[in-house]
C-alpha cells in the first residue's frame, strides 16, 4: 500500500515538473539548434551547434553584461544587508520615543508599488547625476523595508537578557550587534542576501530606465537587445544568452536552498 | 567589596501608580542579601533598579557609598545572573565565560588564569568547547556563575538563577552558590520567590509585597518574629496557620468561636484579633508541658513524611496545620487532643496586620526594620 501511495506520488511529481520545467528544458535543447532547426520544430537538436554560444558572447557585449550583472547583485545584496539589519537592531534593541510609529511608517511603504515612485526615484537618481553609473543601479535599493522587517522579526526572537548581559559586562552597541547578533541571525541573513541577489538579478525596469551606456547595463538588458537583434533568424544563439543568465542563478539557489528552507520555516515557527 | 545603599527608593512605568514604593535598607559589604516575595512584589524591578536596567523614578542608590542613579550598567561594578542564563548560543562555553573580560581588554594571561580558576571551581573544565546547547540546565546554569566570578566584580546581583533546575539540582546549587559567595567574598544581592531559598542562603533577608517592604532581618528572626500576618503567612513551610479571634479582656480569653476559647492574660482591651501559630509549635497531647493550653479537634488528614507527620483539622472552618515529629497513624475522623503553649501564640491586629503581640520577641529588636 505504502509502495502504491509513494509510486503514484512521485509520478505525478514527475509529470508536474515536466510540465513546470518544459521552457527551461526547451530552452536549453534549443540553446544548441540551428536556426532552421528551431523553425522546422525540432525538440532537440540533431548536432550540438555550440558556435551558439559564441556567436551570443560575440553579438552583444555579454561578457561585460554579465561582469555587471554580478557586480550590481553582489553590491545591493551586501548593501541590503547592512543598512536592513542596522536598522532592524535600532528597532528592537534602541529604546528611542516613537519607535513604534516610526516603524509602522516604514513598514506601510512595503504597500507602496515599486513603479509608482519610479519617477521621483529617477528624477532624483538624474539629478545627483548617476544615470549610467553603477550608483544609480545599486544605492536606490539598500534601504529595504522588507529586509528591515524580516531581520527585525528574528531580532526579536533574541533574548532581551542577552543585552542586558552584554551592558552589565559594558559591551557597546556595536561589538553586540557584530559579535552576538549578526552570528546568531545568520540564517535569515541568509535568506535577505538570496532573495535580494535574485530579485537584483532578474530587475530589467530600472537598469533599463537608467543606463544607455554598455558598459554598465546587466545581462537582462543584454538578453533583450540580443532578442531584438536576433529575432528573425538565430533563435539558438538567444537561447544560448538565456541559458547564460539563468546559471549564475541557479548555482546561488542550489547554494542557498538550505538556509533558504530554514530561513522560512524558523520565521514560520516563532 | 562594596555595600549598595537604596533610600527612599521609587519606581513607577509613565504616569502610573508605584510599583516600587519607597524602599530603604543597607546591604553590607559582603553580604548574602536575598530579596523574597511571591511573584509580581517587585523583587526583580529592584535587583534591575540596582543594575541599572532600570530607572529609579525617585530616591537615591549609593554603590559603595557613592551616588549611582545616573551610572550606566557597566560602571556600576557589579555582575549578573540571569533566570535563563542569557548565554550567547552560538558561543562556546570558553568564549562565554571570556566574552565580557575581553570588551574590557584584559590580558591575556590574567584572563586565562581567571578562566581556569572559574572552571576548576564549577567544575566545567571538560565543556570549556561544547556549546550551550550541548549542556544540561545545571550546567549552563553553572558558566552562567562563572562568567559572573571571572568578572571578579565587588557586586553580583541573581535573578532567580535557581528556577530553572529540578529539585535535587536546585538543592546542591543552592549551597553551592553559598560556598562560593563565602569564598569570594562579594556583596551578593539575590531575588527568588523560594521561601527556603531565602531562609537557607541568605545572612539577611527582604521580604516584599506589592512593591512594599513588609521586613528585613535574618531568616531566622523573620521566621520567629513576622512583622504582620503577610511574613507570618510567606515564610515558612507549611505556612503559619492563622484565624480570627477576639480578645475578651474581662474573661482574660481569646475567642475562636462559642465553643472553642483560649485562656490568656493579654495587655490589652478586648479587640478583634488575628491568631498565628506556626504548625511546629502545635503538639500531641501527651508531648506538652504542664501549663500548656489543650483543645480537642478532628483531624481531617494525615500525611506521613517519613520522620514528620502533618495533620490537618479545621478551626473556625479554617484549615489547621500541626506538624508532629515521628510517625503518626492516625485514621482521619479522630477525635484528638492538642496543645498549644500560650507563648508560641502571635497576635496579629485584625485590622492593618500587624504583629502587636509577640511572647518571644527580645524586647530590644536585634533588627532595625522600617
Amino acid at each position: 500500500m505504502r509502495i502504491v501511495k509513494q509510486t503514484s506520488l512521485y509520478v505525478v511529481l514527475t509529470a508536474l515538473s515536466l510540465v513546470l520545467f518544459f521552457p527551461m528544458l526547451y530552452a536549453f535543447s534549443a540553446s544548441f539548434m540551428s536556426a532552421q532547426e528551431v523553425l522546422l520544430g525540432h525538440f532537440l537538436p540533431s548536432t550540438l551547434h555550440f558556435e551558439n554560444y559564441l556567436q551570443a558572447f560575440q553579438d552583444v557585449p555579454l561578457f561585460r553584461f554579465l561582469i555587471n550583472s554580478i557586480f550590481i547583485s553582489l553590491v545591493v545584496t551586501f548593501g541590503v544587508l547592512a543598512v536592513s539589519s542596522m536598522a532592524a537592531y535600532a528597532f528592537v534593541f534602541l529604546d528611542f520615543k516613537g519607535r513604534k510609529l516610526l516603524f509602522v511608517l516604514f513598514i506601510s511603504t512595503m504597500m507602496i508599488p515599486w513603479e509608482a515612485s519610479m519617477i521621483p526615484n529617477f528624477v532624483t537618481v538624474q539629478q545627483l547625476g548617476w544615470i549610467n553609473r553603477y550608483a544609480g543601479l545599486t544605492i536606490p535599493f539598500f534601504a529595504s523595508a522588507f529586509g528591515t522587517f524580516l531581520l527585525r522579526q528574528y531580532f526579536k526572537t533574541i533574548p532581551k537578557e542577552m543585552q542586558e548581559a552584554a551592558q552589565i559586562a559594558g559591551i557597546g552597541h556595536f561589538r553586540f550587534f557584530m559579535n552576538v547578533v549578526l552570528p546568531v541571525s545568520k540564517t535569515s541573513l541568509v535568506t535577505l542576501g538570496i532573495y535580494t541577489f535574485l530579485t537584483t538579478w532578474n530587475a530589467y525596469l530600472w537598469p533599463l530606465l537608467t543606463t544607455t551606456d554598455e558598459l554598465v547595463r546587466p545581462l537582462q538588458i543584454g538578453l533583450r537587445q540580443l532578442q531584438s537583434q536576433e529575432t528573425v533568424n538565430e533563435w539558438g544563439v538567444v537561447m544560448a544568452a538565456v541559458m547564460v543568465v539563468a546559471v549564475p542563478t541557479l548555482i546561488v539557489l542550489f547554494i542557498g536552498q538550505k538556509h533558504l528552507q530554514k530561513g522560512l520555516t524558523d520565521g514560520a515557527l516563532k | 567589596m562594596k555595600s549598595v545603599e537604596l533610600i527612599d527608593a521609587s519606581k513607577a512605568y509613565g504616569n502610573g501608580p508605584s510599583v516600587i514604593e519607597k524602599l530603604n535598607v543597607k546591604i553590607n559589604p559582603g553580604e548574602f542579601f536575598v530579596l523574597v516575595g511571591p511573584s509580581g512584589c517587585g523583587k526583580s524591578t529592584i535587583l534591575r533598579m540596582i543594575a541599572g536596567l532600570e530607572d529609579i523614578t525617585s530616591g537615591k542608590l549609593l554603590i559603595g557609598g557613592q551616588p549611582a542613579n545616573t551610572l550606566p550598567p557597566s560602571k556600576r561594578s557589579l555582575s549578573m545572573v540571569f533566570q535563563n542564563y542569557a548565554l550567547y548560543p552560538h558561543l562556546s562555553v570558553r568564549e562565554n565565560i571570556t566574552f565580557g573580560l575581553k570588551a574590557r581588554r584584559i590580558g591575556k594571561e590574567v584572563l586565562e588564569k581567571r578562566l581556569r580558576d572559574a572552571a576548576d571551581m564549577l567544575d566545567l573544565g571538560r565543556y570549556l568547547d561544547r556549546k550551550p546547547r550541548q549542556l544540561s540546565g545545571g550546567q549552563r546554569q553553572r558558566v552562567a556563575l562563572a562568567r559572573s566570578i571571572v568578572s571578579e566584580a565587588p557586586i553580583c546581583l541573581m535573578d532567580e538563577p535557581l528556577s530553572n533546575l529540578d529539585a535535587k539540582l536546585r538543592g546542591r546549587m543552592r549551597s553551592e552558590i553559598r560556598q562560593i559567595q563565602r569564598r569570594i567574598g562579594t556583596t551578593m544581592i539575590y531575588v527568588t520567590h523560594d521561601q527556603i531559598e531565602a531562609m537557607t542562603m541568605g545572612d539577611r533577608m527582604m521580604v516584599l509585597h506589592d512593591g512594599h517592604q513588609q521586613q528585613i532581618g535574618r531568616p531566622i528572626d523573620v521566621y520567629n518574629h513576622p512583622k504582620n500576618t503577610f511574613v507570618a503567612s510567606f515564610i515558612g513551610s507549611p505556612q503559619m496557620n492563622l484565624t480570627p479571634v477576639v480578645y475578651d479582656a474581662a474573661k482574660k480569653l481569646l475567642r475562636l468561636n462559642k465553643d472553642w476559647t483560649l485562656p490568656v492574660d493579654l495587655p490589652f482591651s478586648s479587640r478583634d484579633l488575628t491568631l498565628g501559630i506556626r504548625p511546629a509549635n502545635i503538639r500531641p497531647d501527651e508531648r506538652a508541658g504542664e501549663n500548656a493550653i489543650r483543645l480537642s479537634i478532628k483531624v481531617s488528614d494525615v500525611e506521613i513524611l517519613g520522620n514528620e507527620t502533618l495533620l490537618t483539622f479545621l478551626v473556625n472552618d479554617q484549615i489547621w496545620t500541626a506538624k508532629w515529629e515521628g510517625q503518626w497513624s492516625i485514621p482521619g475522623g479522630t477525635v484528638c487532643q492538642i496543645a498549644v503553649s500560650a507563648e508560641d501564640l502571635l497576635l496579629f491586629d485584625r485590622e492593618n496586620g500587624k504583629c502587636i503581640h509577640d511572647p518571644k520577641r527580645p524586647s530590644k529588636p536585634e533588627e532595625v526594620t522600617v
